[in-house]
């Protein structure tokens, strides 16, 4: 068929009218996909889509509404309704279009909004002529509703509501997927509380239970000493193991205040590998004689600004339990000294939660045994206070050496695995020697 | 019963190009208060050349106005009842009582960051001064260098929603785009921006029109960053650009200016409208710097043009459509675009004139901003290249 010069223009006219729309519709669809892809806290991805809305659809007001369960609506995000308004309950799920919407699970188109009483209150009052009602679907269910208005009178389409229909399908998606996941981070919240409660029950216990023991040997020792006082016998004996006991449970005390970083023991910067140098010996003497430990220090110096007596504590606690570990009689040790970039630190999720780098460049205390090793379950607990699988030993080493890397804004790294030994890595951040920062804190 | 009728405003406009920043001040004010008849004003507004010592100006105005609410900007140029003071060309001043009204403004300097947040800031503070009322209108004037001013305008709907009406400009310094001021009483604020809020009780409506028509197809915007249009249907922003305006080598980009302020985009909106958006300049990455708000990737732009007829040709609908909503107004508050201007050359007098003779006997007051503010559908209320109008 030939145009001739009207037709043609008309012909020209509604092919360029149906490119725009395509060219429209394509547009709307490409921003809400781009913002629902967007990795973002949901509130966040929620008032994203309604701001694009409300420009793209040139509505005055855009609201995301939710089904309370008590027969109203709660208002998940909206654009347009002033902040006195938006705290109103909205209670369109009983009579209103919301509930049209919902129960046919499709849209809803309101031409003429003035004097409706299907209009809920905060809207009418807003002046609000013409509105759509939209239901997010959805896999299993209808997840809230979708309002769109105008105040002026300029009705929304058929077509705007089919295209309004395929946004609010994907927005459901996207609010089951946040809803799957928000519920998936609350029940490991409750984990890990219900772990912590476990944990703290278990330190509590254990706590009391040692101080009971130690109150009861003073008590006992103090008791015989009345005795014989009374019989008017020497009581010195009794008064120093009731001293014995006093000395251990401040020993405790002092390990767990460690442990919870507020030993407030003076920090200075001090080098990392002279001082672990200098206590080496003393450290040695404890190891089982089969043990074979071997140093890799390097030549520099790495300066951290630390207490000298907490860091020879780590290091003692560390290489005792790797000697503690190394239970086959032959074994080996390697203890090492390193600088490492704060990029190249892994920390642990389970040790140190949330750690980020304070410092550029960090100085790591590695110490790597061939024990027995440890499975995922033993690890997990391992930091625990009071926690040992050993016969004796008060259950405190890894604790202490958790929390003095912790208050000197480090962190403390493992990896283990039965039958193949560990590597316990203490990682503190390196500082530049002055004269200034050598003055103790 | 009768109702009584509601006190009416009185308004009265000043200028003045006296050298001396305290005198021309003092001149504008005085002559502006002349028709309030010995009145005391409730709102002063001033816009002025960025050239003068603005807090000299501001005491020469206050010396006159005394403690009166005063507000205003330095921009591009004045619109002051049919006059047009070009750029370096002085001082307008419109003083006015309260009527029906009641006036609140508040204000921030050195805002960095978050745009909404200022726009919320602002905007509840002014309500709260000003109190509740069934209508409202929140005039805007910010600073050009902030950013996206959209943010800005959102923060601002977020709490006024669609019964209050947002008008206003951004404040310029005569096309340097190094420091603009804000006027809030006596202080001059930079990188600042201020809500009046104008509590009414009846509907205050914001007029909008610019004048361009499309020239070019529709295009998807693909990449958007910051300030800047990175691509247009998967292509360089500057390249597709000089595509639709067939030309046959690619603009210099010390040339972009003096062709984009002739052809702006045009944001296509649902009924077929265009919001104007300007290209300030081109970088050598062939991406297109926008002047205050950039379209968002996967709106659809249009390349416009326009004459300086088609242009001016908007004056009498901008103003008899305000006029029309507000048939005893005392003053006709506009904001026009510095780029307007511009194109206009050395006809720019006759966008004052044209909007002081379809205004009949209503003073215009107002001035040539670096983006326009006038919601009138949806959330998007920022404008380049485009003239709006409110009516008190």
């Amino acid at each position: 068929m030939r145009y001739g010069g009207p037709e043609r223009r008309l012909a020209r006219d509604a092919a360029l009218a149906e490119y725009r729309t395509a060219i429209r519709d394509t547009t709307r669809l490409n921003r809400l996909f781009a913002i629902l892809s967007e990795p973002a806290p949901l509130a966040i991805l929620v008032d994203r889509v309604l701001l694009a809305l409300s420009e793209m659809f040139a509505a005055d007001i855009v609201a995301l509404l939710q089904p309370s369960g008590a027969g109203d609506l709660l208002l998940l995000g909206a654009i347009g309704l002033p902040e006195e308004l938006a705290g109103r309950p909205i209670s369109g799920l009983e009579d209103g279009y919301a509930a049209v919407a919902i129960n046919d699970r499709g849209p809803v188109l309101v031409e003429s909004a003035l004097g409706d009483p299907k209009i809920d209150s905060q809207f009418a009052e807003l002046g609000v002529e013409t509105a759509t009602w939209l239901p997010v679907l959805g896999s299993q269910e209808v997840l809230g509703v979708l309002v769109l208005a105008r105040c002026q009178p300029v009705p929304f389409t058929r077509s705007d509501a089919d295209m309004l229909m395929a946004m609010t399908y994907r927005i459901g998606l996207v609010v089951e997927r946040a809803r799957a996941d928000e519920a998936g981070r609350r029940l490991d919240a409750r984990l890990r509380q219900a772990e912590k409660v476990e944990s703290l029950g278990r330190m509590a216990a254990a706590i009391a239970h040692h101080f009971n023991n130690k109150l009861t040997a003073v008590m006992g020792s103090l008791e015989l000493a009345l005795d014989d006082l009374a019989a008017g016998r020497d009581v010195r004996v009794e008064i120093a193991n009731a001293q014995e006991a006093t000395r251990q449970a401040s020993t405790v005390s002092q390990l767990m205040l460690s442990y919870l970083g507020q030993s407030f023991q003076a920090r200075e910067v001090l080098d990392l590998v002279a001082t672990c140098r200098e206590a080496l010996p003393d450290v040695v003497r404890s190891l089982p004689p089969t043990v074979r430990l071997r140093t890799e220090f390097p030549d520099a110096a790495l300066t951290v600004r630390a207490s000298e007596v907490e860091i020879r504590q780590v290091l003692s606690n560390l290489l005792l339990n790797a000697g503690e570990a190394i239970d086959t009689g032959e074994g080996k040790i390697v203890l090492s000294i390193r600088e490492v970039p704060a990029s190249q630190i892994v920390p642990s999720p389970l040790l140190s939660p949330g750690w980020t780098p304070k410092a550029s460049s960090y100085a790591c205390l590695e110490i790597l045994d061939n024990g027995s090793g440890m499975d995922a379950q033993l690890l997990g607990n391992a930091f625990d206070p009071f926690f040992t699988t050993k016969f004796t030993g008060r259950g405190l080493g890894l604790p202490v050496v958790l929390g003095v890397v912790r208050a000197h804004h480090g962190t403390v790294t493992v990896d283990s695995e039965p039958g193949r030994g560990s590597t316990f890595r203490v990682f503190l951040p390196l500082t530049v020697s002055t004269p200034e920062n050598r003055k103790p804190e | 019963m009768i109702d009584p009728a509601p006190p009416r405003v009185r308004a009265g406009t000043g200028m003045s190009g006296l050298k001396d920043a305290f005198e021309a001040g003092k001149a504008a004010a005085t002559e502006a208060m002349d028709p309030l008849a010995g009145e005391s004003p409730a709102l002063v507004m001033v816009f002025a050349t960025p050239r003068y010592d603005l807090p000299a100006l501001l005491a020469g105005v206050r010396s006159v106005t005394g403690t009166a609410l005063l507000v205003g900007s330095t921009g591009s140029g004045e619109i002051i009842k049919g006059e047009y003071l070009g750029f370096g060309g002085g001082v307008g001043v419109l003083a006015m009582t309260s009527g029906p009204y009641r006036f609140a403004a508040a204000s921030a300097g050195e805002i960095s960051g978050d745009l909404d947040k200022a726009g919320r800031t602002l905007a509840r503070a002014s309500r709260a001064q000003a109190g509740s009322s069934p209508y409202a209108a929140a005039l805007l004037i910010t600073d050009s260098l902030l950013g996206d001013l959209q943010q800005f305008v959102q923060g601002v709907y977020r709490i006024t929603g669609p019964k209050v009406a947002i008008v206003g400009g951004a404040a310029g310094d005569e096309q340097q785009f190094v420091q603009s001021s804000i006027f809030h009483d006596d202080a001059v604020l930079h990188m600042g921006a201020l809500v009046l809020w104008i509590a009414s009780d009846r509907p205050l409506k914001v007029v909008t029109r610019h004048g361009w028509d499309p020239i070019g197809a529709p295009l998807l915007v693909t990449r958007a960053e910051g300030t800047e249009i990175a691509e247009l249907g998967g292509r360089s922003a500057a390249a597709v650009y000089e595509d639709q305006l067939g030309l046959t080598s690619t603009l210099a980009p010390e040339a972009f200016w003096a062709t984009s302020i002739l052809h702006p985009f045009g944001l296509l909106q649902p009924d077929g409208r265009h919001v104007i958006r300007v290209a300030r300049s081109k970088t050598e990455r062939g991406t297109l710097m926008i002047h205050g708000c950039v379209p968002s990737v996967g709106s659809a732009v249009q390349v416009m043009g326009g004459s300086v007829d088609s242009l001016l040709g908007v004056t009498d609908e901008v103003v008899d459509d305000a006029l029309d909503s507000q048939p005893d107004a005392a003053v006709l508050l506009t904001f026009s675009c510095a780029a307007r201007a511009m194109i206009f050359g050395e006809r720019a007098p006759e966008e004052a004139r044209h909007l002081q003779a379809s205004a009949g006997a209503v003073p215009t007051f107002g001035f040539y901003c670096c983006a326009e503010f006038a919601r009138t559908a949806g959330v998007l209320g920022t404008h380049n290249a485009t003239l709006t109008a409110v009516a008190l």
